[in-house]
């Protein structure tokens, strides 16, 4: 049969071993701490395939074997990778000169449709600066918001309309403004640096489509159905085309109710 | 019996170099590497202790690692000593003869060649300022 790499990648997946699907939970949980490590798919499902092979030689559970794991996943990657590159890094920066331009930019398209220029107060530019803050912690949140999704999820989700409200109700005060932008350049200027950006992030998850299938070195599982291939475009192309999408509907609707 | 007695204390410095020792008859695997060493007896080394250590020694190139088909199981992933692996074992043998000599030496005979086995109390000259 005629496979590209990608699809005899996808057919390797640890996801379709019965080994994983008997051990859900755990390695479940050993998946996602060395995913957080940005360690690579392939690398991930070595080590899986190791607790695999020594389950099967000692009839133990991986509990029973390796313990905790999350532990073992530490344990495993004490010293880290140096072929690893700053994957989630260069992704959460991307994403957060993206979500910060699509505020910025759909903001001026009111003051654009009145003929005003836009225009930020000391409150509203911290505002900014501190929803930017939150964005680029993204990595360094992530292992918590995963583990403890209500206590610091909940706060973090409240962080967001409080900046927002915190922004518009300055603007009632009647600060004087520290910033004057021309309305029209930045609307249209920032809209070309998101789809721009946009397509750096798209490359960028592109390239990392195959490190970031986990799979197997065991032998394949007998009658492993094959994934469909669509699925990982969708994973790429969606987070890639949501900020320009999402830049076109906020200005829109800005623009009518101006 | 406290944690400074304990022979799994003593293992935890040593283990590289034992788990390096059952390489050099050729290539193996994590499973025959524990059973080696509960053999030689060791005790149960878990997996959750042999596999990073082994991990630690694929990195420091000192062994390399295939994959291969197992018999009735998954597959088994081989370790192969390197020439690093070999110098670090002769090397890793070499200190550890004169470190255990030194130890035991310390541990048998005292300055006064009174026997161990008895207490005695620290001589005040001695004593830490």
């Amino acid at each position: 049969m005629n496979t590209t790499p990608h699809a005899e990648a996808r057919s390797r997946e640890v996801w379709q071993r019965p080994f994983v699907k008997a051990h859900q939970k755990w390695c479940d949980d050993f998946v996602i701490e060395l995913r957080l490590r940005d360690v690579p798919g392939p690398v991930i499902g070595g080590h899986l395939g190791e607790v695999e092979a020594h389950c099967a030689e000692t009839g133990e559970t991986p509990t029973e074997a390796f313990g905790d794991p999350t532990d073992y996943a530490r344990q495993i990657d004490e010293d880290g990778s140096p072929e690893r590159g700053s994957g989630i890094w260069k992704i959460t920066i991307l994403s957060a000169a993206q979500v910060l331009a699509m505020l910025v930019g759909t903001a001026a398209v009111t003051p654009w449709a009145r003929g005003e220029q836009l225009s930020y107060n000391g409150v509203q530019l911290a505002c900014l600066g501190l929803f930017l803050l939150a964005l680029l912690s993204l990595p360094k949140l992530l292992s918590p918001l995963i583990r403890h999704p209500w206590a610091v999820g909940v706060p973090l989700s409240a962080l967001v309309p409080l900046v927002a409200v915190g922004a518009a109700a300055s603007d009632r005060l009647g600060l004087p403004a520290l910033l004057t932008l021309p309305a029209p350049v930045l609307s249209v200027g920032l809209f070309v640096v998101v789809g721009v950006l946009a397509f750096v992030e798209y490359r960028e998850l592109a390239r990392d489509l195959d490190d970031d299938l986990v799979t197997s070195p065991l032998a394949s599982a007998p009658q492993a159905p094959e994934a469909p291939r669509s699925r990982s475009w969708v994973a790429v192309l969606l987070p890639s085309c949501l900020i320009p999408v999402g830049y076109l509907v906020l200005a829109t609707f800005s623009w009518i109710y101006a | 019996m406290g944690t400074i007695t304990q022979p799994s204390e003593w293992l935890r410095g040593v283990l590289g170099l034992c788990v390096l020792r059952i390489m050099a008859a050729g290539p193996t695997y994590g499973y025959a590497i524990a059973a080696e060493l509960a053999e030689a007896g060791f005790g149960e080394i878990k997996g959750g202790t042999l596999y990073p250590l082994l991990a630690r020694l694929e990195k420091s190139d000192l062994v390399t690692a295939e994959w291969r088909v197992g018999e009735g199981g998954p597959g088994r992933k081989y370790f192969t000593l390197t020439e690093t692996g070999r110098a670090e074992l002769a090397h890793g043998l070499a200190q550890w003869q004169a470190f255990s000599t030194r130890v035991d030496n310390h541990l048998s005979t005292s300055d006064t060649g009174d026997d161990l086995s008895l207490p005695r109390p620290r001589h005040p000259s001695r004593s830490t300022p």
